[in-house]
Order: structure tokens, then C-alpha cells, then sequence
């Protein structure tokens, strides 16, 4: 007989090794596992083929080389136990199982996000593609933000447009009122940050109207600004199209008229075109140079625009909610359905 | 404002249809509202020309009119009518027999009173042009063709409801909204030819013994003939602006003011007493007004007077002592330029808003009435009513019309608007407004109708009305590279933790800001006072609210329904919230989350734990009125001397019965989010993973009395170096006490031996002794 580790080599067992390992992942009936045994375990196996030749080594290489012939043994004796449990549990029948159903508590509230959460949440991420910064302001405003600073000074008959509610609040002599739009944070931001600018602001205002399905007197609104040299028109529609894109999509088109505010100049209403209608959803304009002025900006170096929509609005047109009066007054089955951004 | 396409076309110098000026007014600011148009008519419905009307023996009414509807047949055709205005010469619209009228009456031939009736002879409610008349309508206009059918004549009867900008006074005239359509149509613009007036500079008449309140006072005194009756074309066309026609003087007056913008009064000037006079009211000074009703003037109160007193409250309503009527054979008539500011105050102050007042409120410039209104009414009064002048036409000054002027650089324009603009193409259209280009000045003439105008941005306006808004191009956004302005961290925050919170099963919702005194009772917060609104849309919104609880607690019992079995709910809510405090008003942000259903607490305290946890925010057991006793809690921040922000607890039964709940839980919770976010934000500390298996200790404490709570002790066991977590394991109430388990987590390094552990666990039992005297059993 040849001397045993010339035929055998430690190598060569390790590689058996993974070989039977790889074998028993393969093996998927009981009865190839019991036939892999036999030919990996059996008398004529080559890992007894090797313990039986060690008979001939010396006494040191018996003890070293006999252990870790043993470790391997072992080693797939145990793999071979384990592959056949985990066969025997496969085919174990639990019975039936009827996955089309539910099977946990079938009437778990479903939670979902307002659809004006989704709306804002969409607002804050596309204004991080868009470059814009996102802010809010106070919901009770001073008179002078909400007017006055806005060109309508107290005797300015275009306050009529803004139907307001007035506070038992005073500042400086003057009521306060329920901000009537988001605009006066315009001012708020012009006031106490460096040019240029470029800013989202989405809040919640007031109106004192009558409620129909299409009128509410407090609902949430989006007042976009940009300041910066070269402004123009034609970055205005540029932002009020890009932005729709985002929260509507990408097919719509947009059209101005032009429209009057007293803190734009010129100024425009925005219709949009949404899945083959034309809808009034926005409007906006130039920052009129007054205000550019009372903010110490020269309006020969910087201009700006601004614009405003209401996003109960735009979450009614999207989700095609026939009266917006549903956001605000909680409901089980409106409030738990998905609505898909 | 309303306005027919019959009015406007009479200012232009060419006819324009419907479509043609609803797509001039969509090139301006001008928003039609909506178009009301008369009724498709039956071609049947024709001109016709009453050639005789004779009386029918036996009735006072009727009379046989014999009419003609075709100018080159003598043929006549008889209708029975009981019109009074019905007479010979007139021409009216005819219903033959066979003629189906608008609400599907069908005339046919009849015999009345004996005699034979071909038709109908229409008056303007038949046709659907008016809701009631008891006469037929005469037609007047040089071009009626006899036999034509009137449908092809009211065509121009369409009225348009117009919504304007305030900062356009000429646009609430019709010779103002005829020239902003001429410029967008191929018409031009075709004033009314004027008689020149010679105005005299003296104050006979009208005495202006206040500064500041008006431009310009003109008065001059008419001499009518009373009998006259105000024309139709008169009266239609005033009711098509919605006015109804009251006599002769004062329906000139205010078709004056539609067709030019400018209001004027007309007193009897028999009724006067003495001169009159512009001055301010004395307190206790009564004017008893045109429609009756009394006004209790004041100092503030800007008023015409005679030696009786009061006479009108400047530019919104005359008086009924001297107000014109079928006697009246002398008028004075007054014509202002009113400090817009004064005229809208004063209407606001007394709930009086007349059309008046809402033209004077936008800013009426002198040269209104020295070019144009004065003359124009004078000369209207000539016409229709034979005035004849029996005073010259006073002027209080020298109204010197001359044209602003404001830098015109189309460059600049072009760029700002991002259109390139060429002039020829703007050349026609700004002449046609008045806005001549002076080319060695670079400048553009502004004429007095254009008070509006005052600055580049203004002229750019003009400028893309012209080259039409659908030129600008879409210039995508690009990112402007700004310096670090802040956003608000706050609204990111909060709508990061709206996902969170929907992520735990809870639905969102939303309640209005504005509510009821009864809802305020549910509230918790501590309002010195709460912010009130003075005008209020009705009782159940008078409020803002101080908080967020009451909302969460009415959505949860009304969403919670029997048939959809949906008792296990949680809901909330996040939004602003306003107190009045003591240093002023506060809004501050909050989040309030609702629980229903079994162990609605223990959900909401594991809500509220997993908001809180790694933060100095804690909790306080405390009864608050409303709530199961001992089932509420104060939210406090420990690092801030135990200031409150927020609340969690079981609603009290009873509460619930009193909102109509029953064999219900209902827990909530509140946060002051701007606290929470600011706790987060301080007290967030990053662990690396640790390296040593941890020790667990359990530990019983025996507390007496009932203020010594869990967090607290918490709090100072944590504060020992190796306590890595203090956890709640249970509680067992005593009669006089209670025990308390809980289970420290240790981190005694490497090699935890008994002995370090149980001097660890001494030092735990001396900082609690020392601190509360608690012991550990």
C-alpha cells in the first residue's frame, strides 16, 4: 500500500466537504439523501478510506491528521442530520390556508395621510429639486402685513376682494385679522432675509364667506417668491408650470390672462390644463416695484414675481374631490382611502 | 358691473357680435362673469309698425291695432291689445299666430271681445327680456326693417356681468371698457360729440369749506320741464346695468355715471335753503336719506348742507328734503371729485354702499368732470329734458388739463416681461388707449383716464395686453444659487412626523381653526384668554382654538360608527393652535392624537413614549378636570423646571355621555410640537453599539404617599454611570403604599462579578434613599 497521505491529502477532504455540503443543498427527496450518505459516509467512502490508511502513518501524524480527519467526519455527519430534518419539515401538511383572506384583524384602521399632507409633503420635496427654501408664517396677521404693506393701504377698495374676519386682538391701534392669504409673508421673508431669494410658502388662510362645495373659510394655500436679477415673466410661468408638473403632471398646459393685484404688476391669473379642462387654479405676477422699494430693493437691479394658489383646490382636482368641504370635516371612509401622490 | 353689448357697440365705430367682445374683454383684466343672453326667439316674432289703434266699445283697455310688417305691401294685420302705451307710429315686436314664445306658450288667432286677434303684440316680459312689464316694448333705432325677426335685433341686447380690478375707475364706465375693447378689436373707440362748457371760477353756488376732501366742485343750476318722461332707450339702458329709473333728472344722472365713471347728485334747487355748503357733520346732525332711512351723522362724517341742515352725506346718498321730483322744475346739479378714502369710509361707517360710493372709492380724477361728465350732462339734459342753464357753470378752481408723462425704455419693459417686444408692433394699440409715445423724451403721454398708470411695471402691463400673454415663454426653473436663507425647520419637521405617525397606524385628519364656545370647555390649555373673532360667519365658529384636543375628540366620536365596526381607531391631528397670553398673542404648533376602543390609554401612552423616549420630556399623574380620575397626565419637560407641554388621559365617562358616547373609551394626547422638536433636537444623544453584555436587575421598591412617581425615580437612577436603562415592570397598590418593580439594565464591563454588581446595586438603593427616601425590598 502506498503511504497514506500520498493518496490522501487533508485538502482533498476539505474540498469533499464542500462538496457533500453542496450536494445535500441540491438533494430534495429523503431517499437521494440516504444514497448521498452512502456514498460520502459508506465503508468505501474516501474520508473512511482515509482513517483506514492511517494505520499506516506514524504515530505523531496519526494523532494530528486522525483528529481533523475525525473533525471532518463529524462535520458532515452533522450537516447530513440537519438537511434531513429540514427535508422531513417540508413535507409536514399544516393543513389549508386560504391567503386571499386577510387573516389578521381584518377592520384595523387603515392609516393614511390627509391628501393635503400629501399635497405639502410633495411641496417640501419638490422644492428641494426646484432650489426653493419653504417657510410659513403667523395664521393671525397684523392689518398692515396682510394689507397695507401689500399696497393696499386702509382706504384701498381692493381689500373688498378678501373677505375678512377681524380679531379681538389689537397691534399698534389696529385689529388684528385672520390672515386672509399667504401673501404677507412675502413681506415677512423679504424683511428678514438677504437677496436673492427664492422661497415656498404653504399655510393656511381665512375667508369670511358663505361654504358651498367649492368655497371654504379656512384652507390651505401656496405662495411661491423669487427675487434676483433678470427676473421675468417668463420665469414665472416657468415656475407655476414646473411646479403644477410636480403636483399634477407632467402633460399639463398652462395659460395667463391678465388679472389685477395690488402687489403685482403686471399681474395674471394662471389656467391650467389638466386632463382636458381648463382650470383657474392660480394667480401672480411681478412684485410691483413699491414693494420692492419699501424693502430698500432698487427695482432697476432686482425683480421679482410671486404667485399663489389654493392646494385644497389642487387636492380636489387631483384626487377628483367634488366638494372640498370633505378635508375638513373627518370622515372614516374619506380619510382612510389611499390617496396616491 | 353690467353692461350689453348694445352700449358698448355705441361707443365703438364699428358693430361688434358677443364672441367678438367676450374675446377683447379676455385679452384685459376684465373677467366676465357671465353672459346673459335673451332667449333663442322664434323667427315668428317680427318688427312690426302700429299704423292704428282704435278702442274696443265695452273695455276701458283694449284697443284694435292695425299693424304693417312689410313696408312694400299695404296689407294690415289686426291685434287685439291691451297695452296703454300701445298707439299708432310706435314699432314693436309682433308674435304671429303659429309663434311659440320663450316658457312655451303658443299663440294662436282668437276672438276678443268680438273682434279677431292675429297675434300678440309682446312686451318685454313675453319675450324673456324682462321678469315684469305691463307694456309692450317699442323698438327704436334708425336701421328696423319692417317684418325682420327681432332675434336678429337683441342680439345686442346681451348682457354681460363684468368683475373689474379696483384700480381701474374707467373701467366701471362704458366709454372706459369701449376703449380697452376698441384696442383689441379692429373698431375704434367713438365718443359722443360734446358742446365745449365755459366754466366760471366761483363758489355761489356750492361753498367747499374743508381741505383736502375733494379736486374739484362744479354746480351749475337747470331749469326742466317736469312733465317730460325719461325715453325708453333711457331706461333700458340703465336697467341693463341694473339700475331702475326713477325720473327724468335722476335717471340722466346715473346714466351719466355708467357711461362716463363719474356719479353726480341732483337737488331741487327750490328746496334749498340758502347756499350749500361742503363741510363736516356736527355730532347730533340727522340726515333723513333718499331711501328714508335716518342717519346719525358725526364729526367725521363729510356732508352737504343748506341753512336746514344736512342735505347729503358726501358722495354716497342725497337727502330726502331736497331730492328731485315730478314738481321739480330747478335742479342744482353737483358734480365732485370726493377723497376716494373719505367717500369709502363714510359708506363703510354707516352700511351704506350706493354706486356711488363705489365709483368714488377707486379715485375719481378732476379732469373727469372738467373734459368730459359735466358736459356731457348738461348737454343730455338739453337734449331730453329742454334744460335750459339758469346759472353759469361754477367751478370751485382752474382745472388745467395736462398729460403725465413716464419714461418708456421697451428694453427694460421687454426684459422684465421676456418677450422681445418690437414698438410698431405696440404702436397702434397704445395710441388707441392714449398713450402717445414722445420720441425725444422717450417718454409716454398719459392722459387723466389713466390714473392708474405710475411706473414701468405698470407700462409693461399695457405693453404684454398688447402683444397678448400666450407670447411669454415658459423659462424653466433654474436653481438660483443663494445664500444660506433659512426654511422652517418646524413645518419640515412636522411633516416628517405626519409619515411617522401614519406609519403607526394612525389616519389623519384636519379640523377647521374656528370653533364653538362648547368646544373651547373641552380644552385644556391654559388661556388667560381666548382670541375672538368680531365677525363671525355664525356662533359655531366664533373662536379660535386653544388647542387641538376638543377637534381630535369630536372627529373620534363621530367617525367611530356601529355599522362599520371600526370602535378601535386612532386618529390625529397636527396644526396651530392660538392663546391669548400675557405677553400677547401665541400660535404655537401642536400635535394631538385620539385613541378609541379597549385600552385606549395604555395605546396612548405607548404612543406618546415612543415620541418622548431619549428626550428630558416626561410625564406628571395629575387629575385634570374632564378626565377619569387618575387617568391623566401632564407632558413636562424636566430639563425646563417642569414646564407643561402637553397632556394625555382617558376622557371622563360622563364628558363622553354628554357628546352623546357611550360603552366607549376615548384617550388623547397633546403636544406643544415646538418644544418637542426643540427637546429632540437638545437631548438627542448618538450611543455606539455596546460592547459588553448588559446585567438586568430586578428591583422593588416601597413608596409611601402618592407623589413620588416612576419617571422621576427613573430619572435619578439613570443618572448613575452604569445604568445603562430603567424599565417599568409593574406596580402592587397597598392600602398606605405601593411596590414598585422595576428592572435596571448595567453595564458593568468585561468581567460583571457579584460583588461589582452588588455595590452597583447599593449605590442605586443610596441615590434613591438619599433623594426620596425609598427603600429597595
Amino acid at each position: 500500500m502506498a503511504n497514506w497521505n500520498q493518496s490522501i491529502r487533508l485538502e482533498n477532504l476539505e474540498q469533499i466537504l464542500d462538496q457533500f455540503e453542496y450536494q445535500l443543498k441540491k438533494q430534495t427527496s429523503l431517499e437521494g439523501l440516504a444514497e448521498l450518505r452512502r456514498e460520502y459516509l459508506g465503508k468505501k467512502s474516501e474520508i473512511n478510506q482515509a482513517l483506514r490508511g492511517l494505520g499506516n502513518a506514524s504515530l505523531e501524524e496519526r494523532k494530528s491528521y486522525g483528529q481533523k480527519i475525525n473533525q471532518i467526519k463529524d462535520q458532515m455527519i452533522r450537516l447530513a442530520a440537519d438537511r434531513e430534518k429540514e427535508l422531513a419539515s417540508q413535507t409536514t401538511d399544516w393543513g389549508r390556508l386560504d391567503l386571499s383572506a386577510p387573516l389578521g384583524k381584518s377592520n384595523q384602521p387603515k392609516a393614511r395621510l390627509h391628501p393635503i399632507s400629501n399635497i405639502l409633503l410633495e411641496i417640501t420635496e419638490l422644492a428641494g429639486k426646484l432650489g426653493y427654501r419653504v417657510t410659513d408664517g403667523p395664521e393671525v396677521e397684523t392689518d398692515w402685513y396682510n394689507f397695507t404693506a401689500l399696497n393696499m393701504d386702509e382706504d384701498h377698495p381692493a381689500r373688498d376682494g378678501w373677505d375678512t374676519f377681524y380679531l379681538d386682538q389689537y397691534h399698534e391701534g389696529k385689529q388684528m385679522l385672520a390672515r386672509t392669504h399667504t401673501s404677507p409673508v412675502q413681506i415677512r421673508y423679504l424683511e428678514n432675509n438677504q437677496l436673492p431669494i427664492k422661497v415656498l410658502v404653504p399655510g393656511k388662510v381665512y375667508r369670511n364667506e358663505d361654504e358651498d362645495s367649492t368655497h371654504l373659510w379656512n384652507f390651505y394655500q401656496l405662495e411661491g417668491l423669487v427675487v434676483d436679477r433678470g427676473v421675468s415673466m417668463a420665469d414665472l410661468r416657468g415656475a407655476i408650470q414646473s411646479i403644477l408638473m410636480e403636483l399634477l403632471d407632467d402633460q399639463i398646459e398652462t395659460r395667463l390672462r391678465p388679472s389685477f393685484f395690488p402687489f403685482t404688476e403686471p399681474s395674471v391669473e394662471i389656467d391650467v390644463k389638466y386632463q382636458g379642462q381648463w382650470l383657474e387654479l392660480a394667480g401672480g405676477g411681478m412684485v410691483h416695484p413699491k414693494i420692492l422699494e419699501n424693502q430698500g430693493i432698487d427695482p432697476d437691479i432686482y425683480q421679482g414675481f410671486a404667485f399663489g394658489f389654493g392646494l385644497d383646490r389642487i387636492a380636489a382636482v387631483k384626487y377628483g374631490v367634488e366638494d372640498v368641504r370633505y378635508f375638513w370635516r373627518p370622515d372614516y371612509r374619506f380619510l382612510t382611502q389611499r390617496f396616491v401622490r | 358691473m353690467r353692461v350689453s353689448l348694445a352700449q358698448i357697440n355705441q361707443y365703438l365705430d364699428k358693430k361688434l357680435t358677443t364672441s367678438q367682445l367676450e374675446q377683447a374683454f379676455a385679452k384685459t383684466e376684465v373677467e366676465v362673469e357671465e353672459i346673459i343672453v335673451a332667449e333663442e326667439l322664434d323667427v315668428k316674432v317680427v318688427v312690426a309698425e302700429i299704423v292704428e289703434a282704435s278702442p274696443i266699445d265695452g273695455s276701458d283697455k283694449l284697443q284694435v291695432c292695425r299693424l304693417k310688417i312689410d313696408s312694400d305691401s299695404s296689407e294690415l294685420i289686426d291685434v287685439v291689445c291691451g297695452a296703454a302705451n300701445a298707439r299708432a307710429g310706435i314699432r314693436v315686436a309682433f308674435a304671429q299666430a303659429g309663434t311659440e314664445l320663450p316658457g312655451g306658450f303658443k299663440i294662436a288667432k282668437r276672438k276678443i271681445f268680438g273682434h279677431q286677434s292675429n297675434g300678440m303684440i309682446c312686451g318685454a316680459d313675453e319675450l324673456g327680456l324682462a321678469k315684469e312689464s305691463s307694456k309692450i316694448m317699442e323698438l327704436t333705432g334708425d336701421n328696423l326693417i319692417l317684418g325682420q325677426p327681432i332675434s336678429s335685433i337683441l342680439e345686442e341686447m346681451v348682457i354681460f356681468d363684468l368683475s373689474l380690478p379696483s384700480n381701474r375707475w374707467d373701467y366701471f364706465s362704458i366709454i372706459g371698457l369701449a376703449r380697452e375693447v376698441s384696442v383689441h378689436t379692429e373698431a375704434r373707440l367713438k365718443l359722443p360729440e360734446i358742446a365745449q362748457i365755459n366754466p366760471t371760477i366761483k363758489s355761489n353756488l356750492i361753498r367747499l369749506e374743508v381741505d383736502n376732501q375733494a379736486e374739484l366742485v362744479a354746480g351749475v343750476v337747470l331749469e326742466i320741464d317736469p312733465s317730460i318722461k325719461s325715453p325708453d332707450w333711457l331706461i333700458e339702458s340703465l336697467l341693463a346695468s341694473g339700475i331702475r329709473s326713477i325720473n327724468l333728472a335722476v335717471d340722466i344722472s346715473n346714466f351719466i355715471m355708467i357711461e362716463t365713471g363719474q356719479p353726480s347728485h341732483c337737488f331741487d334747487y327750490q328746496k334749498l335753503q340758502g347756499q350749500v355748503e361742503i363741510r363736516f357733520a356736527k355730532p347730533g346732525e340727522v340726515l333723513i336719506t333718499l331711501d328714508n332711512s335716518q342717519l346719525e351723522l358725526g364729526d367725521q362724517d363729510l356732508i352737504l348742507a343748506d341753512q336746514s341742515g344736512p342735505i347729503s352725506l358726501a358722495g354716497v346718498m342725497g337727502g330726502l328734503s331736497s331730492a328731485v321730483d315730478q314738481d321739480t322744475t330747478q335742479i342744482l346739479l353737483e358734480m365732485v371729485s370726493w377723497n376716494p378714502a373719505t367717500i369709502r369710509r363714510q359708506s363703510f361707517r354707516h352700511g351704506l354702499r350706493s354706486d356711488a360710493s363705489t365709483h368714488f372709492e377707486k379715485g375719481l380724477p378732476a379732469e373727469l368732470i372738467s373734459e368730459l361728465a359735466l358736459a356731457r350732462s348738461i348737454q343730455i339734459f338739453k337734449d331730453l329734458a329742454q334744460a335750459e342753464l339758469i346759472s353759469s357753470i361754477e367751478f370751485d378752481r382752474e382745472i388745467d388739463w395736462r398729460a403725465g408723462s413716464l419714461k418708456f425704455d421697451l428694453t427694460k419693459v421687454s426684459r422684465l416681461l421676456g418677450v422681445e417686444v418690437e414698438f410698431a408692433q405696440i404702436k397702434p394699440g397704445l395710441e388707441k388707449l392714449g398713450l402717445n409715445y414722445l420720441k425725444s423724451k422717450g417718454q409716454l403721454e398719459i392722459p387723466w383716464w389713466r390714473t392708474d398708470l405710475e411706473d414701468q411695471a405698470g407700462l409693461a402691463e399695457e405693453v404684454i395686453k398688447l402683444v397678448g400673454l400666450d407670447q411669454i415663454p415658459i423659462k424653466y426653473d433654474r436653481i438660483v444659487n443663494y445664500p444660506a436663507n433659512p426654511s422652517s425647520q418646524l413645518l419640515i419637521d412636522s411633516l416628517g412626523l405626519r409619515k411617522e405617525l401614519v406609519a403607526r397606524g394612525l389616519i389623519e385628519v384636519l379640523n377647521y381653526t374656528l370653533v364653538s364656545q362648547l368646544d373651547l370647555e373641552l380644552s385644556q390649555a391654559d388661556a388667560t384668554e381666548h382670541l375672538v373673532v368680531v365677525n363671525p360667519v355664525s356662533i359655531t365658529h366664533k373662536y379660535f382654538r386653544a388647542d387641538l384636543l376638543p377637534g381630535i375628540l369630536i372627529n373620534l366620536t363621530q367617525m367611530i360608527r356601529p355599522d362599520l365596526d371600526n370602535q378601535e381607531l386612532g386618529i390625529f391631528e397636527i396644526g396651530n393652535a392660538f392663546v391669548k397670553g400675557q405677553e400677547g398673542l401665541i400660535q404655537s404648533s401642536k400635535l394631538a392624537i385620539g385613541f378609541s376602543g379597549q385600552n385606549s390609554l395604555v395605546r396612548a401612552r405607548e404612543e406618546l413614549e415612543r415620541l418622548v423616549a431619549n428626550t428630558s420630556l416626561s410625564l406628571l399623574t395629575k387629575n385634570i378636570e374632564g378626565y377619569q380620575p387618575n387617568r391623566a397626565a401632564k407632558v413636562v419637560d424636566q430639563s425646563a423646571k417642569n414646564q407643561t407641554v402637553g397632556y394625555i388621559g382617558q376622557i371622563s365617562q360622563s364628558r363622553l355621555e354628554k357628546l352623546g358616547v357611550k360603552d366607549q373609551e376615548i384617550s388623547i394626547l397633546e403636544l406643544d410640537l415646538g418644544y418637542y422638536f426643540q427637546s429632540l433636537e437638545r437631548d438627542q444623544k448618538y450611543y455606539s453599539p455596546y460592547p459588553y453584555q448588559l446585567t438586568k436587575r430586578d428591583l422593588t421598591l416601597r413608596i409611601y404617599g402618592d407623589s413620588l412617581e416612576f419617571a422621576q425615580i427613573k430619572l435619578a437612577i439613570e443618572k448613575l454611570d452604569f445604568v445603562v436603562d430603567v424599565r417599568y415592570l409593574g406596580d402592587y397598590y397597598h392600602q398606605d403604599s405601593r411596590a414598585l418593580t422595576l428592572r435596571v439594565y448595567l453595564d458593568a464591563s468585561a468581567q460583571p462579578d457579584r460583588e461589582i454588581i452588588d455595590q452597583y446595586i447599593d449605590k442605586i438603593g443610596t441615590s434613591i434613599w438619599e433623594q426620596f427616601r425609598v427603600k429597595i425590598e
